[in-house]
């Protein structure tokens, strides 16, 4: 779920840590991402720019969005609902996804549902795209107020390991699934705060990649369109005898939101970047395939051998 | 919003007092008017006292207690200790809710959810309701509440505190949420007095420091007999070495500290960097 923050941030989420490692593409064809809300599979500690890496690199990525969004908004909960959905489309083609799924969560009340229930759901949709990579919230981030986010990471990180159970919900298979555990996982968190996640990698973002992100934030203009934002800017910058070039070449004042949405995305790309050496990147917490198998790095770089 | 109130949320009548009471005594004394949501009924902590004899008798030292820290009303939601995790977050979550709309305050002290190795899980539930009421205040949330006349409210600045120890290496004050001390010395015993009011749970306490002491074969002739005077003793010995504690790592007699994120009343909003590096002069 959004926050307000375009342009009351009091103070910007501070580095956590000065340099980070670039990560590289983990082989696979197929990406998913699942999160509780409509604008979460990017923002600015998100993960826009990467799914858009996936995709440019030929995976196919799918977009699982937990709740119903209905708080999101000034239209009322239903309509709500329908205009994040639409927009959640809308987003997740310029990433290049295939296809969003709706789990419809009541938004911000999940705390207390079930999380067998969530987990099941995420197993089944894991099953039936059977992804090399999945994206969520980092489940075990602090300072994470919502709950929202919380869960769907907590069920989501399991859900990637059961699945790959025959003996966790074999009703699956009479439907023609097939057990499959996720190899990769990349967990986001937000850095607002107070500490969120430390991430272990940098993912780089070339130009294209970078745009996209900036262009599937913006894609979300129930919640970050403000053509309000954006003249109360120009007006407080006029009182100081200053003003934005770019602003001038807007077409309107919806218009001059989306571009400090854009600059918001890029420049948190930017930062991240820095610490990586690179232009552009996005950060995350990063477990591998073998992570939380003690011992058995050692045991593969010793016995296994690459596929010829 | 109420500029001059605060709202402090506490898990049992005696946990805000030990991790911010000098802070809010502090404001108190500013001019704030202070209001305390209790979620426990705090049936379990005594010695000797059945259940209902142990929540009438901590409800009442908790009421005292408040009255001398200065707070205005303290408003026990009557949960059971010791059984938050029973309950629907959602529902502890929109009990607060609607009294911090009711209250309206600038600032909230919460339980800190995230410090770690707290065994009472009734502070990680209180503390997660709690933090959560920064979102449920908004006022598309509980639009009964709306319907009743009781409007959305935000709350300004979110001081989390530990409630028993200080807090440790990582955690809180990353990012742009900042790690607070407050040097609480000058209202120090204001604190202590008002602690002291909680003999009920304090007398519980000192018993098992007492048994835990003569298990270890290291009793003390402090607790031999565990009057008011040795029950006292205690406790005041117990707020001084936190706050000594605490105040010698941010160089001060006495302190408190919290993981603080908000902004400060008059405090002037700094504009983003992605903005203010296209901004140019006319
Ligand atoms: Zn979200």
């Amino acid at each position: 779920m959004h926050i307000a923050i375009l342009l009351i941030l009091a103070a910007v989420a501070a580095p956590a840590q000065d340099s980070l490692p670039l990560g590289k593409l983990p082989p696979g064809r197929v990406l998913l991402v699942a999160q509780p809300h409509h604008d979460d599979h990017t923002t600015d500690y998100g993960m826009g720019g990467l799914i858009a890496r996936f995709v440019e690199h030929g995976f196919e990525g799918y977009y699982v969005r937990g709740s119903n969004d209905e708080k999101d908004g000034a239209h009322g909960y239903g309509r709500n609902d329908i205009i994040n959905l639409k927009e959640t489309w809308d987003a997740i083609r310029i990433l290049g996804m295939k296809k969003v799924i709706s789990l419809n969560w009541r938004n911000d009340f999940m705390n207390p549902i079930p999380l067998d229930e969530l987990r099941e759901q995420l197993i089944f949709v894991i099953r039936k795209y059977r992804p090399d990579a999945v994206l969520g919230h980092n489940p075990w981030e602090h300072y994470q107020k919502n709950p929202d986010h919380r869960n769907v990471a907590r069920a989501l990180v399991e859900a990637c390991w059961l699945a790959g159970y025959e003996t966790v919900h074999p009703e699956h298979f009479d439907l023609g699934l097939k057990p499959h555990s996720v190899p990769h996982y990349y967990g986001k968190g937000r850095l607002d705060w107070g500490l969120g996640q430390i991430s272990n990698i940098a993912m780089e973002l070339n130009e294209s990649q970078e745009r996209k992100k900036e262009l599937a934030i913006a894609a979300h203009r129930n919640v970050y369109g403000s053509g309000g934002a954006a003249r109360a800017l120009s007006a407080e910058l006029a009182k100081e005898g200053k003003y934005i070039p770019e602003f001038e070449r807007a077409a309107g004042e919806l218009e001059a939101s989306d571009m400090i949405t854009h600059w918001w995305m890029n420049w948190t790309s930017r930062q991240i970047g820095r610490k990586a050496g690179v232009k552009y990147a996005g950060s995350h917490n990063y477990t591998g395939g073998l992570y939380h198998l003690p011992g058995l790095r050692e045991f593969v770089a010793q016995n296994a051998e690459p596929v010829r | 919003m109420a500029e001059k109130t605060l709202v402090a949320i506490t898990a049992g009548g005696g946990d805000y007092i030990m991790g911010a009471g000098g802070t809010i005594a502090k404001f108190v004394a500013e001019g704030y008017r202070a209001f305390v949501i209790q979620a426990g009924n705090d049936e379990k902590n005594s010695i000797g006292l059945g259940p209902a004899e142990t929540r009438l008798a901590n409800n009442a030292d908790a009421e005292k207690a408040a009255r001398l820290l200065g707070v205005a009303e303290l408003f026990n939601l009557n949960n059971k200790s010791g059984e938050l995790s029973q309950l629907s977050s959602n529902e502890l979550r929109a009990q607060m809710t609607t009294l911090i709309r009711h209250y309206k305050p600038a600032k909230l002290f919460i339980p800190d959810p995230f410090i770690h190795y707290e065994p009472e899980w009734d502070q990680f539930w209180t503390g997660r309701a709690a933090e959560e009421t920064n979102y449920s205040n908004a006022g598309y949330f509980l639009p009964e509440l709306a319907k009743a006349g009781v409007a959305g409210h935000g709350v300004a600045e979110t001081y989390y505190y530990a409630a028993r120890r200080p807090y440790r290496p990582g955690e809180g004050g990353h990012g742009s949420a900042k790690f607070m001390p407050v040097d609480v010395s000058a209202v120090f015993e204001r604190k202590v007095e008002a602690f002291l009011a909680l003999r009920t749970a304090s007398r519980a306490y000192a018993t098992h420091v007492k048994q835990r002491l003569e298990a270890a074969d290291r009793p003390s002739g402090r607790l031999r007999h565990l009057d008011d005077a040795a029950v006292d003793g205690l406790a005041r010995a117990r707020l001084v070495e936190l706050a000594e504690t605490i105040g010698r790592k941010h160089g001060v007699r006495f302190g408190e500290e919290f993981n603080y994120h908000g902004t400060a009343p008059g405090a002037k909003q700094s504009r983003p960097p992605w903005i203010s590096e296209r901004e140019r002069r006319r």
